[in-house]
Formats: structure tokens, sequence, C-alpha cells
């Protein structure tokens, strides 16, 4: 079988859905082509933060955007995305971690983010049941928040469908076609044709082979985290809590449905596309979280499960053309691809169709040198 | 029998009262097929007639399975009606996979393994 439209996106992930939905706002035929169901990889694994604290500038100002466009998700796309402006509260329990905060602080004050350092008392505050030993500090941003992963990208793969476009559930691409040095299909394992102008790799940790396929090196790597989930209670408090510490952890309880929700980052590291649950996670996981806020000790949790981060070698997202005229990439995330989809997905839209988005995305590129790390990861 | 040793920690966060916006009460003649958080047929068999056709991504859309049974009540159920809806044979449609702990269990007894060491 034979199909085509104007753009093909590879992956229905929250990248690949928002950026397939503003494709299609502009006017294109998009279908998107998902091997296994859609949020199959790390959107659906993800714990749906979403913030603007980074140090990256580009990367701010990035995220600053989808706020913005988390704000009208819901009405732009007809559905609840149950996003909550809850803030998130990075603590600081040195010196050292606090100067870091202060440092970030300024990059954000530049583009007029509202976020502020703010004592001990005023964490107990934001955080009622937060244990403050120890404590230094924080680093809080009210208008950053959460909404939900699964919501989102399936508003997005629905609201393509109302545009004139289609998800393709099942279609493993195993081949990019290219005449010269001009992209003109795909082929799946099935051995269907999908021809088209555009080709987005929204391929999240997978996002290497499929780069592959078109001859291009796309430096992405999966690292596994894991993640718990507990029933719902009453609200606790609003902010995702971050704890930078070496055995630290993240969680947030979420506005919609009351389930409290977080991960860790394991030292060492663990490559590989591996999605196993460990007994370290769910034994560690809670001890840390009971250790900052004792009052969740009887709060029970309901799964544990693991999914990958797709590293790029500096922690931030690798975006825009490649050498195969065509074919495109939006991957690398590095742990923040949900929030980063309603901007990024815009801005590669615009970059696709005309060749420069309004926020330039150069520092994202491909092509650019690895250099900077994101400090904030 | 013996009684446990073990210290369940008292919560001091209560539960609360729904999940759910919209109560069943209105919801005339229902049938819930997941108890938990409270899904319909009807709901089930709007999200499978959308496209969506695995009871994966029935359960992203829906919930079905990620309450507090993490879907042994439903998760059956629901494999029926993909079935009647798209000739897809229960048998052949892929189990969301079973993740610890099984049976919910507090944080307070999870993290409590440093505490004894």
């Amino acid at each position: 079988m034979k199909r085509s439209a104007d753009a093909v996106v590879i992956g229905a992930g929250v990248i690949g859905a928002a950026t397939g939905y503003y494709l299609a706002r502009s006017g294109l035929k998009v279908l998107v082509l998902e091997r296994d169901f859609p949020c199959a990889g790390s959107t659906g694994r993800c714990i749906g933060g979403i913030r603007a604290q980074f140090s990256h500038d580009l990367t701010i100002r990035v995220m600053m955007e989808s706020v913005r466009l988390f704000r009208g998700l819901g009405d732009e796309l007809g559905e609840d995305v149950e996003w909550y402006q809850g803030g998130y509260l990075f603590l600081a329990f040195d010196e050292k971690r606090k100067q870091a905060f202060l440092d970030a602080i300024a990059i954000q004050k530049k583009y007029g983010l509202d976020v502020r350092f703010v004592s001990p008392d005023e964490c107990e505050k934001i955080a009622p049941g937060l244990d403050p030993t120890g404590l230094v500090g924080g680093a809080y941003c009210p208008t950053d928040g959460q909404a939900n992963p699964f919501k989102v990208t399936y508003g997005y793969l629905e609201g393509i469908k109302r545009l004139g476009g289609g998800l393709v559930v099942g279609c493993e691409v195993n081949q990019v076609n290219r005449q010269g040095d001009k992209l003109i299909s795909v082929t799946d394992a099935k051995g269907d044709e999908y021809a088209c102008d555009m080709l987005l790799n929204a391929a999240g940790c997978w996002a290497d082979e499929v780069g592959e396929m078109a001859g291009v090196k796309v430096p992405v790597k999966a690292d596994r985290h894991e993640s718990l989930v507990t029933e719902a209670v009453e609200r606790v408090f609003d902010p995702m809590l971050v704890d930078y510490r070496s055995d630290g952890c993240y969680f947030v309880q979420h506005s919609g449905t009351g389930h409290f929700i977080g991960c860790y980052t394991p030292v060492p590291l663990v490559p590989g596309h591996n999605v196993d649950a460990t007994d370290e996670f769910i034994t560690e996981m809670p001890r840390r979280m009971v250790r900052l806020v004792p009052k969740l000790a009887g709060v029970k949790v309901l799964r544990q499960w693991a999914g990958s981060y797709e590293m790029s070698p500096d922690g931030n997202p690798i975006c825009g053309g490649t050498p195969l005229r065509g074919f495109h990439v939006s991957s690398g995330m590095s742990g923040h691809g949900f929030m980063f989809a309603p901007a990024l997905g815009k801005l590669m839209a615009e970059q696709m169709v005309e060749g420069r988005a309004s926020i330039p995305l150069d520092e994202f590129f491909l092509s650019r040198s690895f250099g900077k790390a994101e400090a904030m990861k | 029998m013996k009684k446990s040793k073990v210290q369940r920690p008292k919560s001091k966060v209560r539960r609360p009262v729904r999940n759910r916006t919209s109560p069943i009460a209105n919801r005339q003649f229902a049938v819930v097929v997941c108890r938990c958080e409270e899904v319909t047929e009807a709901e089930v068999r709007g999200v499978v007639r959308t496209g969506y056709h695995s009871l994966e991504a029935v359960k992203r859309v829906l919930r079905t399975g990620m309450g507090h049974c993490q879907g042994r009540g439903c998760l059956r159920l629901i494999a029926r009606i993909i079935q009647e809806e798209t000739g897809i044979p229960a048998s052949e449609q892929k189990m969301p996979r079973p993740r610890p702990p099984l049976k919910p269990l507090p944080l307070g007894l999870l993290g409590s393994h440093k505490d004894e060491a």
C-alpha cells in the first residue's frame, strides 16, 4: 500500500504529536507513524512536570513559551489537559547548590521569569509538611506547573485528525528512501510506503536508529530512570519538589487525580533501553520522599515503573534540519520532552515550513558542537 | 496466627472522596467496568471506536488499570470489549505489564529498610 502526506512524523510521543499538530495547523497534511501505541516510549513514563527554571538561555526562553502554550492548551485542543500552575521548588542543602541556583536565577531573570531564592521558612510555607532539616533555602518559580502527559499527547493527536491528518499505529518504519540528496518516502516493516516532502524523526531514544536509516548520525543515548505513583490523597501541597542531593528525588502531587508521582536520577546512571523495575528503587524512593515530607509515610504506593531519558551529549535537545534535504530531527530531550513539547513543537513546525523559527533554534541544531552542559538537569 | 511485628505507619494525610468529577449517579444505567477509576463500558467503547485498539492505549486515555487494583478487575472486561469492537481476540491482546508492589503499600513501610539496619 502507498500513502502520501506533506509531512510524515515518526513517533507518537508528545514531541511527534505536538510538532505534527502545529504542522497540520499550518495547513499541511500530516501522518504520524507509531510502531507501538501513542505514549509507548518516554512520554508515557514521565512524571508530567513543566518548568522554565533552567540554566541555558535558549532552554529558558523555549520553556517560558511552553508554559504560555500549556496555559491555553485546554482551549486549543478542546480537552482538559490537567494543566496546573503549582510551581517548582528546588531545594538547596548546601552553599554550593545555593550558589548554583542563584547563578541560574540571574540568567532566568534576564528573560523576565518570576523566580526567586526563598528561605527555609518560606519553603515550608510553599510546601506545608516539608521537613526543613539541613535546608539552606530553595529556588522557587510559581509559574512552573504540571499537566497530564497522556491527555496532552492524545489531545494533540486528535487535533491532527481534526485537521485532516492521521495516526497510523503498528507502523514500524525501517527504511528512509531518497533520490539524490532529497528525501522522498519511508517504508515500514509491512512494506507500506509513505511518500512525503518532509519527514520528522521524533523517535525519542530510538532517534539514533531512525537517523541511521537516512545516514544521519543523531547522538542520543537511552538512560534508565525509575518512577513510582501513590494512591490519590487530598491536596497536600502544590509545587514539584526537587532535591538534587546524590540521594535526592523529585516528586509532585498531580492536581487532576491527587496522586503523588516521583522519580530520581540514579548514581551511577544506568545506560540502555532497559525499563525493568528494581527493588532498590521501590525502597529508596519512599525513604527519600518520607525524609523530605514525613507526613506522607502512610500514603500507599500503587505502582513503580521505569522509562528512558533520551540523553544528548550536552543535555539539550537536538532539533532542526539534517544533511538529507527534507529530513528533520527533534529528539535528545534529555528528560524534558514533555515540558518542551508545545513550544518546541510549534517552533520546529515553523523551522520546517518557513526555514526559521520565531525563537531561533540554532543552539539546538544537530550541527552544533556539543559543549556546555545544562546545570539544572 | 502470629501477629505481624511491622508497625504500619499511620497516615496523616486523608484520602480523597472521589477521583472523578462526574458522579456515576448522573450516568443512568451506566455499566462500570473499572471501579477504581469509575470508567463505564460506554466510555471504553467510545475510545476504542476513535481508533485506539489496545489495552495500553485505552489505559492511557481513560486511566483503566491505573487505580488501586492495577487492572485486576477491568483489563479482561476491556479486552472483551476491544474484541467485540474490533475482532482482535482478547487472548491475542497485550496485557499491560504487572509492576510492584502489586498490592498498595505505604511509603513509610517501603522506605523503612535503612532505619532497621
